[in-house]
């Protein structure tokens, strides 16, 4: 290093080994020529553009046409007249003609079976000599009776069945609805989710390309002042997690696997879906 | 003349380099400004367009004002409940309703049916055959018939409703549950809206503000140049501006993905074993316990990035 100073002005000029300056000389006029090269070939010129819209809706279609989530919501949840949904169904149910079906055939083959139990009934009448008598005939009329009581008995109970599975099917047809409302939000909500990060991914890859000039010459900044320990390259957008978001990333993903295995089956489901959802998080973390 | 002069001294100090360094910086300084001058109007984010939501939840030209608050679908649903009342009609609607009237009907005209043309016909063709159809026996024994037949259907007709009572208390049961999960699914898409909304905003902003601040991303980059050798550095991790947004919404979404969403299903109690209900019942509650913590663990973890 070397100064002078002459009226109060001063100047001082930092000089290094002459090793070290030629070997720097060099390397600068290597970064120069080099930024040269790639300072016009921006890798994020070419980067396709993420379209979220592509995957939710078909081509020249927009949210905007599909039915809103209050819609939705009011279609198939506060809109719905659930006692009129119990009637539609509980007739329904019962309109089937397969009851009525099976109550015929039943009726078809126990008449086959009633002509055995009156022939019996008439050789036993006829060996004691009784079948002219009132007694004959209030016992067929009696089999004949048993006989309705079994074809009803049959047809009530294939019908109490029916009362079940309207039930069922009404249960089952409040919970699809609510299921539909659920899914129609978590559409939304994943949309939103593409959307953003595709936007999010597609602003990016255009920041650096319209950076990459300078951060190509950022390389050369860092060369320049190489001699400075101060002076280094900061990479741009690049991100680590926290150890503590770490932790809470793996926790996060073990609570949802058991939330998950609990609706599955409580007690075991949940022990199995927060061990499943502990190596999904741990995997999401370890290969982020 | 005499004395000195005691005007302070204006003094300047110098700092130099190497002149082969002096050269290449400013070699380097008009380059970066060329590109300073290249980049400084092209801001990336001038073609953004803010991402809509109302769209989504209230369709075109609504907002969440136009629709009913959740104090108004809870008193609705809920607190203006008479619960009273609703027994008695639901009850009226399932063990008297026109439908088990028209059941008890069909089944009286299906026996009616069976009676006329097959169990009377062959009462008396057997009573014809032994000359005893103008007999008080074939009337007692066709009277028998139709006894069994009045007695099956009265059977019926109190055998459904006895059966019917429960399943009345299963819709009474349903409907409690369903007035409840319509409110609590209306909170749910209000949390949702506003979840999404201020995420969607923050991105919003953030672009308009990376934006307007884009000339100044760009000359940092040039203050960082001008300062090379002292060892200034280039501040920035990302441009200007940059949010934390998409990192908590991708966190706090995708923790609370299965299921903070909306709570459970409705249980039909009566139709399965009481220990299979009362385990969904038991594992809706721990899902959805579950999805709550798995929810705020991943926005937890999107915020401590």
């Amino acid at each position: 290093m070397g100064g002078s100073s002459s009226s109060g002005n001063s100047s001082k000029t930092k000089r290094y080994a002459p090793y070290i300056e030629n070997r720097h000389s060099t390397m600068l006029a290597d970064v120069a020529s080099n930024r040269a090269v790639v300072i016009d070939l921006s890798p994020w010129a070419t980067f396709p553009e993420y379209d979220a819209e592509d995957a939710f809706f078909a081509e020249g279609w927009l949210l905007a046409n599909f039915p809103t989530l209050y819609e939705m919501f009011g279609k198939f949840m506060a809109g719905l007249d659930i006692e009129a949904l119990w009637g539609e169904i509980f007739a329904r149910q019962f309109e089937q003609s397969e009851t009525d079906s099976v109550v015929a055939s039943e009726s078809d083959i126990s008449r086959d079976n009633l002509k055995t139990t009156e022939t019996d009934f008439m050789l036993k009448l006829r060996e004691i000599n009784a079948v002219e008598s009132s007694s004959f005939v209030i016992g067929r009329a009696q089999i004949e009776r048993n006989w309705v009581k079994d074809l009803a008995k049959l047809s009530a109970d294939l019908k109490y069945d029916i009362v079940v599975s309207a039930e069922n099917a009404y249960i089952s047809s409040l919970n699809w609805k609510k299921q539909v409302v659920d899914t129609y939000a978590n559409t939304i909500k994943l949309y939103y989710l593409a959307l953003l990060q595709s936007r999010e991914e597609n602003f990016k890859a255009k920041t650096r390309d319209a950076l990459w000039g300078m951060e190509v010459l950022d390389f050369e900044r860092t060369a320049l002042g190489a001699y400075n320990p101060l002076s280094y390259y900061n990479k741009m957008g690049m991100r680590k997690r926290s150890t503590l978001s770490k932790t809470l990333l793996v926790l996060s993903y073990t609570a949802t696997g058991a939330s998950i295995g609990s609706s599955i089956l409580p007690g075991w489901g949940t022990a199995i879906g927060a061990i499943i959802g502990f190596v999904v998080g741990l995997a999401i973390m370890l290969f982020e | 003349m005499g004395g000195g002069s005691s005007a302070p001294k204006n003094t300047s100090q110098t700092l130099r380099y190497a002149p082969y360094i002096e050269t290449r910086h400013q070699n380097f300084l008009e380059t970066i400004y060329a590109e300073r001058v290249a980049i400084i109007d092209e801001s990336p984010f001038a073609d953004y367009v803010d991402i809509d939501v109302d769209a989504a939840f209230f369709g075109t030209g609504y907002t969440i004002a136009s629709f009913p608050t959740l104090y108004d679908m809870f008193g609705k649903f809920m607190a203006g409940l008479d619960i009273e009342a609703l027994w008695v009609q639901i009850f009226e609607g399932t063990v008297n309703s026109s439908t088990v009237s028209d059941l008890v009907s069909a089944e009286s005209a299906l026996l009616e049916d069976e009676v006329e043309e097959n169990s009377l016909p062959r009462l008396q063709t057997g009573m014809r055959d032994i000359n005893a159809v103008m007999s008080s026996s074939f009337v007692v024994g066709k009277s028998l018939i139709d006894e069994a037949k009045t007695k099956m259907i009265a059977k019926f007709s109190a055998d459904l409703k006895y059966r019917l009572i429960p399943v009345a208390q299963e819709r009474y049961n349903a409907h409690l549950n369903w007035n409840k999960l319509v409110v609590g699914t209306y909170a749910e898409i209000i949390k949702l809206y506003y979840s999404i909304k201020t995420d969607v905003d923050e991105i919003n902003y953030s672009m308009a503000a990376k934006n307007l601040l884009w000339p100044f991303t760009v000359l940092d980059f040039e203050r960082a140049a001008l300062g090379a050798l002292q060892g200034a550095t280039n501040s920035k991790t990302d441009v200007a501006g940059a949010s934390t947004a998409s990192k908590v919404i991708s966190g706090a979404l995708s923790g609370a993905a299965m299921g903070a969403m909306i709570g459970g299903q409705i249980t039909n109690q009566a139709g399965t074993a009481a220990t299979a209900s009362t385990a969904a019942t038991a594992g809706t509650t721990y899902a959805g316990w579950g999805a709550g913590v798995g929810a705020v663990l991943g926005a937890a973890a999107a915020l401590t990035y």
